[in-house]
């Protein structure tokens, strides 16, 4: 039972612990993590992975978790009351852009829920990959409502999600995650035993581990690193944040953060060794397989098409698709509890908002599971937001004083009074620089004197723009100037906190 | 047999990669882990 003092949140740390690496533990662990190392060097990517999680993530898990631990409020909220109301716009901007993802995050997670049902089905054991999944995730208008198409799957796992959230955070989030989050890590184990003990799978941990210590002097390897450690560990997103609303008062904020990314990371490490020596084993052009392909295609077409030549592949690949199922639901868990928190914040119940994030965020997920496009489009755009959103955890923790901050907020319950791993976050400014610079001129490169198109997804020709820097910057602007046009209001509305003793009800925090 | 000798030291290398990320890795999970038990511990 949660002690006194902390009735409505996590009731014990292990708890807020696996919800936390629940939360950073997603499909990118599954399916970007094997792509980017067997790309990049295999181990030598996975050390640059570690010190750029040092470097990026860990300092800003830590922030995230001071803001939600000190103020008991959601992004805007937090960033109104701990670093002042000139900033709760910025904070709003944070909250909206994880609600970006979240939007089409549910609809991902209704794939895997299908492909897990595909799976049991016996659907997956033989017949044409690609042809399955194009028939799944093309499916638009009518079809897209088809068993056969992903707006169901997308409809029962936003249920899914709310049932769970709408039990509480003890009953329901951290009860949940006690048992997924071992379990997923149980089933990764699994696979990685039968994938290494594959004839010819040694040849996979080869090309992963063969030492490649100059790949580590190249820009691009440390590019990739830090992007992975971003996108994949959570940090900046709100969630953290969002959590830290929950636990005691007490709690410690830095060795937490620090077993989050750990714990990470070391779930990708376990894809890894499920994903490339499965490939090397079973495909003649694993290398090209593997560097060649998208994270959709990787998952959804060509792991499936090896499970069918696999001894076991039936059991295998429903685990395999079991694992991809609760590391995405784990992760949107705390993506409803972030869009409920505006309402919470605002005064409504617990319930209530929950109810309301839920058909909001189900609804504007819509959109992304009639159309793979707009997914594509809104993955791209709210995905490099992310970035924007570290950068103002950091300028808000530059402004407000990063010792000052250590000294009063983290460092009396920290477990490792470690003051360099948070004042780290000086160098944040440095490498969002750096990374949104690169991703932006890369992007440029793909539309050769048309990056600046900002139409989302097709033109009246049928061309797509998904992946422009034009589409970044045109809703990037509109997100911008709505929440600073409203910042007088979000102040106004932005007035109760989190309630140990009233879980329910919000109370006044001004 | 050079060439097998050298290609023992290529395997050796590759292994010896990957027991280092491993270690970095899981080994990290691990203390942090240990760590956290044990400062749970110190409290109660």
């Amino acid at each position: 039972m949660a002690s006194k003092e902390n009735s409505g949140g996590f009731a014990t740390r292990w708890g807020l612990i696996l919800a936390a690496i629940g939360m950073a533990v997603g499909t990118g662990n599954i399916w970007r993590f094997p792509r980017m190392a067997a790309k990049m060097g295999g181990g030598s990517f996975i050390i640059g992975v570690v010190i750029a999680m040092i470097l990026w993530a860990i300092p800003l898990l830590i922030a995230e978790s001071v803001w939600g631990n000190k103020t008991r409020m959601g992004c805007g909220g937090s960033f109104k009351k701990y670093v002042g109301e000139g900033w709760t716009w910025a904070g709003t901007a944070v909250g909206l852009i994880c609600a970006g993802i979240a939007f089409y995050y549910a609809v991902v997670l209704g794939w895997c829920v299908r492909y897990l049902v595909y799976g049991i089905q016996g659907i997956l054991n033989s017949g044409d990959s690609a042809q399955l999944w194009d028939t799944f995730s093309n499916a638009t208008g009518a079809a897209a409502w088809s068993i056969n198409g992903a707006a169901p799957w997308h409809l029962i796992s936003m249920v899914i999600v709310l049932v769970v959230t709408l039990r509480g955070i003890e009953a329901g989030i951290e009860k949940v995650c006690k048992v997924l989050i071992p379990t997923l890590f149980v089933l990764l184990a699994v696979i990685m035993v039968r994938a290494v003990t594959l004839p010819g799978a040694t040849e996979g941990l080869k090309f992963l581990f063969q030492p490649d210590w100059n790949s580590m002097l190249t820009g691009r390897l440390w590019i990739e690193a830090f992007t992975q450690a971003a996108w994949s560990t959570g940090a900046g997103w709100g969630l953290m944040l969002t959590y830290f609303i929950y636990t005691k008062s007490n709690e410690d904020t830095v060795l937490n953060a620090t077993t989050v990314c750990f714990g990470d990371t070391s779930a990708g490490l376990l894809a890894v060794m499920c994903v490339v020596p499965t490939v090397f084993a079973l495909d003649p052009n694993a290398a090209e397989f593997l560097t060649g392909t998208s994270n959709n295609g990787l998952v959804f077409v060509h792991l499936v098409t090896l499970f069918q030549q696999m001894p076991a592949g039936q059991i295998i690949g429903i685990l395999f698709f079991l694992a991809l199922t609760v590391a995405a639901l784990s992760s949107t868990f705390p993506m409803l509890e972030l869009v409920a928190r505006f309402f919470m914040d605002a005064g409504f119940p617990r319930k209530k908002a929950l109810l309301v994030g839920g058909v909001i965020m189900y609804a504007l997920g819509v959109p992304s599971a009639m159309n793979i496009n707009v997914l594509d489009n809104q993955d791209w755009v709210w995905g490099v937001g992310l970035l924007a959103s570290g950068l103002f955890f950091s300028l808000a923790a530059i402004k407000m004083g990063v010792d000052k901050i250590w000294k009063e907020d983290i460092e009396p319950n920290a477990d490792l009074k470690w003051p360099w791993l948070f004042k780290l976050i000086y160098l944040f400014p440095v490498w969002f620089v750096i990374i949104f610079g690169w991703w932006i001129y890369q992007a440029a490169s793909w539309y050769p004197g048309e990056w600046w198109k900002f139409w989302p997804v097709y033109d009246f020709a049928g061309f797509s723009y998904n992946y422009s820097p034009g589409t970044i910057f045109f809703q990037w602007a509109i997100l911008f100037v709505v929440v600073y046009a409203l910042r007088g209001w979000l102040n106004q509305k932005f007035m109760y906190q989190f309630d140990p003793q009233n879980p329910e009800i919000a109370k006044k925090a001004f | 047999m050079g060439l097998e000798r050298s290609k023992e030291v290529m395997q050796m290398s590759w292994q010896m990669n990957m027991v280092i990320v491993l270690l970095v890795v899981w080994g990290g999970f691990a203390l942090c882990i240990k760590k956290t038990m044990s400062s749970e511990a110190e409290k109660k």
